[in-house]
């Protein structure tokens, strides 16, 4: 039974990634006033004075003259916390106590480390990297300006989130620690980081519902480096330009159906109707076979639920980890059951690989749904999209077994399609 | 339990007990069990077929939705079929076991064979030994990598087994070879772990929910290896049925019998290590039915004779097995539990009564 309790914690980290972080924990809805990409759940939240933002629903901010109020709401599953950072401007910040449950971050950081690749993104777009003086899980980095700075030294990788190297991390003194925490009963750590005196903050936009609103967490990111009017500008960018693609999309004539993920060791994690991959589906005018599902995290299925309401799907997307279809294939030819599969209809995200088998949509995709978008959009609806390049999704080639006899599996998928 | 070895030589039921059934009524009465539950299997799912329609398509006359077809015959049916070897399959190798270390307690996972075969999968696997250039488990169904991981893990179950039968020739204690199993376990266990942490995130993915144990994952293409590895186990096993009866009063005794003891021993360190490496290699580790289901066949046939009791353990490895993942379909909506879940709840109150039974026996 040992060889089961070390990958148990890693297991609840993978069934995470695996449904692409779909975990939600307050409602997916775009503030009032504010236009929304599509129709979906839920009510308009009324909006609070002083707030900047426009979709997010895991923290909120609130500037008030120099200082900026964020409060992060249950940013792990099960979490029932807040947290409340107070961001003072760092000569005013001296003399001021450490309140209660808010910490005060005198700003802007000068040395800060980060776990969260989302949040490395962010940094890299704001251009403060020179402020930040380690990371986690560096090997699995892409960013090729952050994997320069590691391999000159400017950086130091700080081991992943199960080996945090504390002593390293104390060695740093960095002034802030931006970490997240995955579900579960722990506190991830941060009793232990809290005896190490280090400060730290919590990152919790893999909670987000909404796509918009993921990405919208560069604000929380650029308030701790004073560079909140730059995040305001290029989250309206964004912004914009998903809901423009998202009203392209809109006007497609039909709603191809599609199918997410691919099955592990029998367990077809499925991501529910009120998760970001379906929002995003949603907007790119696609057909959800679980939309209408109330799930905000995934679904443990089998292979024939699956397969009994998305078997007929013409796309699939984000399967398992195939170079091609005969790859696919010979790891299990009952994924021919499947009509997307026979018709070479299967996209993934890997078209930018790094080192350690990483990929760039990981580490980018969450900061960029714009983009994420305009490859949906251009894989569902391709006349709505002449020209486009695929940043992150490819469709899988046949490979070279696919010539050969097919299997009883794919002949009698076949006949049935 | 430490002081007290569980000897089962003299609370085992003699050879020659009053049998409650003739046995060859009791085999019968599994063989139907085991045919109604093979039948449940493929008439119960996540998706609703009907049993009529399902009876007209396993008969080859295709009825209503075509994917219920896809369903019976690509899915429910390799599953079934795998649950039922791998069933017998750890269910044979259990029984050989108890008799072999002559201790009630043995098993494939007990003893730590299972995590023998695992360290095999994961040196297949994480390190990539196994040829397969592909990252991650479902490697398994190119015919080379998959022979090359399942053989991984028969030499994985060979070795631990190995080294338990040459401890067990010095100890005399039950309890101390069950703790030493243990501990090749968690050696094999902490070699995983090293393997894991050195390994690739996909490899590691794909291994860790291996280990939760499934018998979904096995296809059409798989399950001739499957089949051939564990009906040569069993096969090798029916072989030894008349020495293990000898056995089961001392090596002495069956050596004065004209029992080859050097050949019997190589026999069953070849058939279970290739049972329940096999299985590991196809189902993942599956805890307690090979601990569980001789026990059960005890019970059922007040017998030590191991021609009964080979094919009862067939039968009811089989039957307790089918259910198993049936009940892992319970949830229902196409949620599933964990095999190894509905395994440890089922087998690990079996083991308890046996030990209650046991120590209440001796106290009287």
């Amino acid at each position: 039974m040992g060889i089961f309790s070390p990958p148990l914690r890693f297991a609840a980290a993978i069934i995470l990634g695996l449904s692409g972080c779909d975990h939600s924990a307050s409602g997916g809805q775009a503030k009032a006033g504010v236009e929304r990409p599509s129709s979906g759940h839920g009510e308009n939240r009324p909006s609070r004075e002083g707030e900047a933002l426009r979709y997010a629903e895991v923290f909120s901010m609130f500037r008030s003259g120099n200082a900026t109020r964020i409060t992060v709401h249950d940013p792990w599953q099960g979490a029932h916390r807040d947290f409340t950072y107070l961001l003072v401007p760092r000569d005013q910040a001296s003399g001021r106590a450490q309140g209660g449950d808010t910490q005060i971050v005198a700003v802007p950081l000068r040395r800060a480390v980060t776990l969260t690749t989302t949040n490395l993104r962010h940094l890299e777009d704001l251009g403060v990297l020179d402020a930040l003086a380690g990371v986690g899980s560096g090997r699995y980095i892409c960013s090729p300006a952050v994997r320069q700075r590691l391999a000159d030294g400017r950086i130091r990788d700080v081991g992943d989130d199960m080996h945090l190297d504390l002593e390293a991390l104390v060695e740093l003194r960095p002034e802030l620690l931006f970490t997240y925490i995955v579900g579960g009963s722990s506190d991830g750590g941060l009793a232990k980081l809290a005896e190490a005196r280090l400060p730290a903050a919590i990152e919790g936009s893999y909670m987000e519902e909404n796509p918009l609103g993921r990405a919208e967490w560069i604000k929380f990111t650029a308030a701790f480096f004073g560079k909140a009017a730059a995040a305001d500008s290029i989250f309206t960018g964004i912004d914009s330009s998903y809901r423009a693609l998202a009203a392209l999309a809109a006007g497609a004539a039909r709603k191809p159906v599609v199918v997410v993920g691919a099955p592990f060791g029998g367990a077809w994690w499925v991501p529910g109707g009120h998760t970001y991959v379906a929002r995003l589906l949603a907007d790119a005018g696609a057909a959800y076979p679980w939309a209408g599902d109330t799930t905000r995290g995934s679904l443990n299925l089998d292979l024939e639920a699956v397969l009994a309401k998305a078997g007929g799907a013409e796309i699939w997307i984000n399967g398992g980890e195939w170079k091609d279809l005969a790859d696919a294939r010979a790891q299990d030819d009952r994924y021919a059951l499947f009509r997307a599969f026979r018709e070479g209809n299967v996209w993934n995200n890997d078209r930018i690989r790094c080192a350690d088998g990483g990929r760039d949509f990981f580490e980018t995709g969450a900061t960029r749904p714009d983009w994420v978008l305009a490859d949906l959009i251009a894989i569902l609806h391709p006349e709505l999209m002449p020209g486009h390049v695929m940043r992150w999704y490819r469709r899988l080639p046949a490979g070279k077994r696919a010539g050969t006899e097919p299997s009883a599996g794919a002949r009698a998928a076949g006949k049935n399609g | 339990m430490m002081g007290n070895p569980i000897g089962p030589a003299q609370e085992r039921p003699p050879i020659q007990a009053a049998a409650r059934l003739p046995a060859w009524a009791g085999l019968v009465v599994l063989a139907v069990l085991l045919a109604a539950l093979l039948i449940l299997g493929l008439a119960c799912g996540s998706v609703h077929v009907p049993i009529h329609a399902a009876a007209s398509i396993l008969f080859g006359r295709p009825v209503g939705d075509p994917v219920w077809r896809d369903i019976l015959w690509q899915l429910r049916m390799p599953r079934c079929l795998t649950a039922a070897l791998a069933g017998s399959g750890l269910a044979v190798s259990g029984l050989l076991m108890q008799t072999l270390f002559r201790n009630p307690l043995a098993g494939p996972y007990s003893l730590g064979i299972s995590a023998g075969a695992t360290l095999g999968v994961a040196l297949a696997v994480l390190a990539g030994a196994g040829a397969g250039a592909l990252p991650g488990l479902p490697a398994l169904s190119h015919l080379g990598p998959q022979l090359g991981t399942a053989g991984s893990a028969v030499a994985g179950a060979a070795a631990v087994m190995l080294l338990v039968l040459a401890v067990s020739r010095r100890i005399r204690s039950n309890s101390t070879l069950l703790i030493l199993g243990l501990m090749f376990g968690q050696i094999a266990g902490g070699l995983v772990a090293v393997l894991q942490a050195f390994s690739d995130s996909e490899r590691l993915r794909a291994f860790t929910f291996w280990g939760f144990g499934s018998y979904a994952g096995v296809t059409w293409a798989q399950l001739p290896a499957l089949g051939i590895a564990t009906g040569l186990g069993i096969l090798m096993a029916a072989f030894c049925a008349k020495p293990l009866n000898a056995l089961l009063l001392g090596w002495t005794y069956a050596r004065s019998l004209g029992v080859n003891a050097g050949r019997l021993r190589a026999m069953l360190l070849a058939s279970t290590s290739l049972l329940a490496g096999a299985v590991t290699a196809f189902c993942g580790p599956v805890a307690f039915l090979g601990l569980a289901v001789p026990h059960l066949c005890r019970g059922m046939f007040r017998t030590a004779d191991h021609r009964v009791l080979l094919p009862a353990c067939v039968l009811l490895g089989a039957a307790l097995s089918l259910a198993s993942d049936l009940a892992c379909r319970l949830p229902g909506g196409g949620r599933t539990l964990p095999l190894n879940a509905v395994t440890a709840l089922v087998g690990a109150p079996v083991v308890i009564a046996i030990l209650v039974r046991r120590r209440a026996a001796r106290d009287e």
